[in-house]
């Protein structure tokens, strides 16, 4: 850790990378108002916030593991097993849908305790134990909803995705993580996470316990994997064993979009936030621009790759070319 | 080196190095799964299907030689996906608009993996992108390039060349196992031979103590993309050749097998350990698995779960690394 002060840092003027990933938003937010001029109406921003969530959620939880130095490949599936079981048991009733949703949550936690335990305990490297997992949490989804199906209560729907006084339910979830970000980001938790990303074996003799804190970073993955996943159960209205598994490889472009270091260590949330707009808000440009969707993909990728290259080359000791 | 590992023959268990450890149990493990095929259903170890199943593991074999090559260095290849995809869709889309002999086109096609290679080695080195990342933005631009040229519906079949070499039968043998041999041998050779393939292996072990030696480490690093990508495209047309046209979507159930396989194989994921003998058994081992998984009729959730369950069971037995503490 160079500077452990400014290592979760805020103060965006010193933050290069998650500086330039506003920048880009703010230029693609011009963008889009550009092509659409309704954009800044309610209706516009309520759906460009409410079709972003689901990201933003599954980001925030990669981006626990990513700053341990991690990276969890089972994310997708975990979205799809918490979508599959709201679908398949949540009915029309308060104390089922609380019920239905904390079991849910908690199933999502469990799955991603479970990838920190074999990393931590088998000592096998975290892409290779959620790359297993992914299949088997995928497995685990088509066992509860083997197709795309199920109901979700109406309630839930228009509880999650509407608006609150003109505010929408989505930009309130969206502040709300901001504000727990001011928050954590100075807790023990947090610093240990940076810390383990820094330098694991320095962290252990400095009393870090290094295996509580990566299950539980991997357990917050599970957790707000399944949060998404109830999002996007509330959005599309229905279930689907396969919902997740785009948000795995989006949710680490959205990370490495927002600034943060893949090998853990440094990052900050609101640069990962601003990560998960940048690629939803590409379809939105596409779609009113009247480009073809199939240009998506590769912007997405060549944002990917040109934020990281600028991020990247600024660090002039290059591990390949040392001098 | 230690004098114990220079004697050719009967070295014990013990003296063996973590590798050879690792392929041997993965070839019993292979053995073994074919015997429980047997069991399960009668004729599953009859020369004709065994030669069915090796056919059918070749493919992930193909696309393992450009993972394994990758994963070697320590990289990783996400692109694997969608060059195979892109090379499919060029290859068919270009042989039947006839801008080009077939054989030409062929040639071009393999080179263009080539390129996607080198742009991958050329992020990662002169533009310290992680592998990981590089990859990922690659496999998401190839997908744009793909679909933008295709239009949503690629055209053409593969073309009858191709179709032998995957279909062809020379008296009981498949043509198909000759290539994987023939490609095997070359990788192998690669790999334990010559100057590039130790140098490869350096990389993977160790960048710094392979700068201090003398090694070009960033030319080491592109030439692996390069190969690397240049395989992959031969995997993607052969695949064609397997399904006789080019669909949308056709790398996509590869990509991650292909990780497996390698890993499966007693390969590092961290670099400088494996050999793509242990791949061919990794691909075995998946395929065996698979097939064994359908006869039992199961649904796909619980072949998901297993197939789960059999990667973390073989990196339990031998995908560990040391203790920290």
């Amino acid at each position: 850790m160079v500077n452990s002060r400014h290592s979760t840092s805020w103060t965006l003027g010193k933050d290069i990378p998650t500086l330039l990933s506003f920048m880009v938003l703010a230029i693609l937010l011009a963008v889009n108002a550009a092509v659409d001029s309704h954009f800044f109406t309610g209706f516009s921003l309520l759906t460009f916030f409410t079709d972003a969530i689901p990201l933003v959620l599954v980001a925030i939880g990669q981006f626990a593991v990513i700053l341990t130095g991690g990276i969890d490949l089972s994310v997708g599936s975990t979205v799809s097993i918490a979508n599959t079981f709201v679908a398949m048991y949540m009915v029309q009733k308060l104390g089922s849908m609380v019920e239905v949703s904390l079991l849910m949550i908690l199933l999502g936690i469990v799955a991603g305790m479970v990838n920190g335990i074999v990393i931590h305990y088998g000592r096998i490297q975290p892409i290779l134990v959620t790359l297993a997992t992914m299949s088997i949490y995928e497995g685990v989804a088509l066992l509860i909803l083997p197709s795309p199906g199920g109901s979700v209560p109406t309630s839930l729907t228009s509880a999650l995705t509407g608006a609150l006084m003109d505010i929408p339910i989505a930009v309130i979830i969206m502040a709300f993580l901001v504000v727990l970000w001011f928050w954590a980001r100075r807790t023990r938790f947090v610093l240990h996470l940076v810390s383990i990303g820094s330098d694991e074996s320095a962290a252990r003799m400095n009393g870090v316990r290094v295996g509580v804190i990566k299950i539980a970073a991997y357990g917050l993955s599970g957790f707000f994997a399944a949060l998404s996943g109830l999002y996007l159960a509330a959005q599309t209205t229905s279930g689907d064993p396969n919902i997740g598994a785009p948000l795995t490889l989006l949710s680490i472009a959205a990370v490495v979009i927002g600034g943060v270091r893949l090998s853990g260590g440094r990052g900050s949330l609101l640069g990962v936030m601003a990560g998960a707009l940048i690629l939803s808000i590409l379809g939105s440009i596409m779609y009113f621009a009247g480009v073809s969707s199939y240009y998506q993909d590769l912007f997405q990728g060549l944002i990917l790759l040109v934020a990281v290259a600028i991020s990247s080359y600024r660090r002039l000791r290059n591990r390949y070319m040392q001098t | 080196m230690t004098p114990v590992e220079n004697r050719p023959r009967h070295r014990k268990w013990s003296q063996m190095s973590t590798l050879q450890r690792s392929i041997i149990m993965a070839y019993a493990f292979a053995i073994v799964l074919f015997l429980v095929g047997e069991l399960v259903s009668e004729g599953f170890d009859s020369p004709n299907h065994i030669l069915t199943i090796l056919v059918i593991s070749s493919f992930v074999g193909y696309v393992g030689i450009g993972q394994t090559l990758v994963i070697l260095t320590g990289g990783i290849d996400l692109s694997i996906a969608y060059l195979m995809n892109a090379t499919a869709v060029f290859m068919t889309g270009l042989v039947a608009s006839h801008i080009a002999p077939t054989d030409v086109v062929l040639i071009i096609v393999a080179l263009g993996g080539a390129l996607v290679g080198f742009v991958n080695g050329i992020g990662i080195v002169f533009f310290n992108i992680p592998p990981l990342v590089m990859t990922l933005g690659m496999n998401s631009v190839l997908e744009g390039i793909v679909l933008v040229y295709t239009n949503g519906t690629p055209t053409g079949n593969a073309p009858i060349m191709i179709h032998y070499l995957v279909d062809g039968h020379i008296g009981p043998i498949p043509v198909d196992l000759l290539v994987w041999a023939v490609l095997a041998i070359v990788v192998g050779v690669m790999l334990s031979l010559t100057v590039f393939g130790r140098r490869l292996y350096a990389v993977g072990n160790s960048v710094t103590g392979s700068y201090l030696s003398g090694i070009n480490v960033g030319r080491t690093l592109i030439g692996t993309y390069m190969i690397a990508g240049f395989f992959t495209g031969i995997a993607g047309m052969l695949l064609t050749g397997f399904a006789g046209y080019s669909y949308l979507g056709m790398g996509d159930a590869y990509l991650l097998p292909s990780i497996a396989v390698v890993v499966i194989g007693g390969a590092s994921i961290v670099g400088g350990r494996g050999n793509y003998v242990g791949t061919i058994a990794g691909a075995i081992i998946i395929t065996v698995l698979t097939t064994i998984l359908t006869i039992l009729n199961m649904p796909i959730a619980a072949r998901d779960i297993l197939y789960g369950v059999v990667i973390l069971a073989a990196l339990l037995l031998y995908g560990r690394a040391r203790s920290s503490q």
